[in-house]
């Protein structure tokens, strides 16, 4: 008699297990797409900037009209809807923004260095400190979501959750790289000290 | 010891304290020294004499010496007074230094285009108690408050103190009320560069109690990436994102120094346009440090420049985010 009580009581045990980690999955998840979101309202932001550096950008640098056409392209491709359940489609997309986040850069930097003069205009300054604020934002929520999807893969990379995981659906995600290279490169003082 | 004129030539703020220091001030100071002096006077002497007056009540009463009759009772009553007298001089004694020190206070948030108040008409402690910032109290007083702005940066920070009520039972079985400290640090509230509209909490790490804690407080945890942060600091918010903007890699590090001077007794929030800290350090603010320290002694208005100072730095410190967009 014990030992079936005992049996059953480990099967429950066991099932309960199961169910924890089934939810946990889920619950992870739901927090990688709920950062995912908020990540796609700020990159929106960004978006909506666009326009206003490729007008600046027309006005002075026709020469570097291919540098405009892959933003313009870029935005185009960042702005269309994906599967944000799809771990590749999530990661495609986040290698869209990084693209663009770069080049969105790099047209920024040429417009501020070809012009120095520009630097002082009211409608520059305005771009580049909305442009800043906007960059603080999808740091942050950068952040955020790179925290969710460490979670995440911590979870649904191990055996034995990552057999529950792929059951109920959940597979890893892949983290959203900072690819802005103004970022990424080393710090020169002397562009600091004008 | 840093002089008075060390710290005058430190800062362009302090230019001239040590001149008005000694023409307008010290006289003052010297008035309310021998005010301090005779307090003490008093004390002393009636604390010598209750304790002699106790002995011979002591000795009349195990017959070790013969006392005419009467004399228990009147010594009951002189001891009595000597109580009085010795109040009354303590009380002189503080009100002299109370005096001294609005003096100094005063003076250097005079210089330094600061606001002072003893007794501060406005307590935010409030606030502070449903961001979950301090402990649990039941009574609770502020003063010492130094406002103003630096940098453009408006700021207020007072000096509390929070009490709670505990009960015990005396022999007799009746049950006593008494207090103890369960805070006496500064509580400041400062504008913060960066606009934002949630609720961003920092408690002190609580290890296992975490999630219990965490009851009380508005929103989700929060983890981010500095170890020694997350070592100190455990995070609530009502939005993660906004939390992470807030709390830069760089901001964290200079909030962990922050914590590091206040001998790893910092909280704070971000709430309704303001950082708000709360620093538990054990009283010791704009005081001076020990009961028979002299008013008129260099070192006590150099502490209070360092006290008030330590504001000007803290605000520098926080505001230095608005200048390096970090």
């Amino acid at each position: 008699m014990t030992t079936t009580w005992m049996i059953v009581g480990g099967v429950f045990f066991v099932l309960f297990l199961l169910y924890a980690m089934y939810a946990k999955s889920i619950r992870l998840r739901n927090q990688v797409l709920e950062s995912l979101a908020a990540i796609d309202v700020q990159l929106r932001k960004r978006h909506d900037l666009i326009p206003n550096l490729l007008k600046m950008a027309q006005k002075y640098l026709d020469h570097e009209r291919a540098l405009m056409e892959n933003v313009t392209a870029l935005r185009t491709q960042a702005q269309a809807s994906y599967d944000r359940a799809d771990p590749q489609a999530v990661g495609q997309h986040l290698a869209v923004e990084a693209q663009l986040s770069a080049s969105t850069g790099r047209l920024f930097n040429m417009v501020h260095e070809a012009y120095p003069d520009m630097k002082s205009a009211e409608i520059m300054s305005t771009t580049q400190e909305t442009f800043t604020e906007v960059e603080s934002h999808i740091a942050a929520a950068r952040r955020f979501y790179n925290a969710s999807v460490t979670d995440l893969n911590n979870f649904a990379q191990v055996q034995p959750m990552a057999a529950i995981a792929a059951m109920a659906g959940v597979f890893a995600f892949p983290y959203f790289e900072e690819t802005n290279e103004a970022v990424r490169a080393p710090i020169d003082v002397n562009d600091h000290m004008t | 010891m840093t002089t008075l004129a060390e710290l005058e030539a430190s800062s362009p703020h302090l230019s001239g304290i040590s001149q008005k220091y000694q023409a307008e001030v010290l006289p003052q100071l010297d008035v309310h020294e021998v005010q301090r002096k005779k307090g003490q006077r008093q004390l002393i002497i009636a604390v010598l004499l209750g304790v002699l007056s106790v002995a011979v009540m002591a000795a009349g009463t195990l017959e070790l010496i013969a006392l005419p009759p009467m004399t228990l009772a009147g010594g009951g009553v002189i001891t009595l007074v000597l109580a009085v007298i010795g109040f009354l001089g303590h009380h002189k004694s503080s009100r002299a230094r109370k005096a001294a020190k609005i003096i100094l206070a005063e003076l250097v948030c005079g210089l330094i285009g600061l606001n002072y108040a003893e007794s501060p008409r406005q307590t935010y402690l409030d606030w502070f108690r449903a961001l979950d910032l301090l402990p649990h109290y039941d009574r609770s007083s502020v003063e010492d408050e130094v406002s103003g702005e630096v940098e453009g940066i408006g700021f207020v920070i007072q000096e509390a103190r929070l009490e709670e009520e505990r009960t015990r039972r005396d022999k007799d079985g009746r049950i006593q009320t008494y207090y103890v400290d369960v805070f006496r640090g500064l509580v400041g509230m400062i504008d913060f560069h960066k606009p934002f509209s949630s609720t961003t909490i920092a408690s002190a790490d609580k290890g296992l109690l975490n999630r219990i804690a965490g009851w009380t407080v508005p929103g989700q945890r929060a983890r981010l990436e500095s170890p020694e942060f997350e070592k100190r600091f455990e995070v609530y918010t009502t939005d993660q994102v906004e939390a992470r903007y807030l709390l830069t890699p760089a901001f964290m590090e200079r909030l962990i120094q922050l914590d590091r001077f206040f001998k790893g007794n910092l909280e704070f929030a971000f709430d309704n346009a303001r950082f708000l800290f709360a620093a538990n350090h054990h009283g010791e603010w704009m005081e001076t440090r020990g009961s028979i320290a002299d008013l008129t002694h260099e070192s006590y208005v150099v502490n209070i420049i360092r006290d008030v100072t330590m504001i000007h730095h803290l605000i520098d410190a926080l505001n230095l985010d608005a200048k390096t967009k970090a």
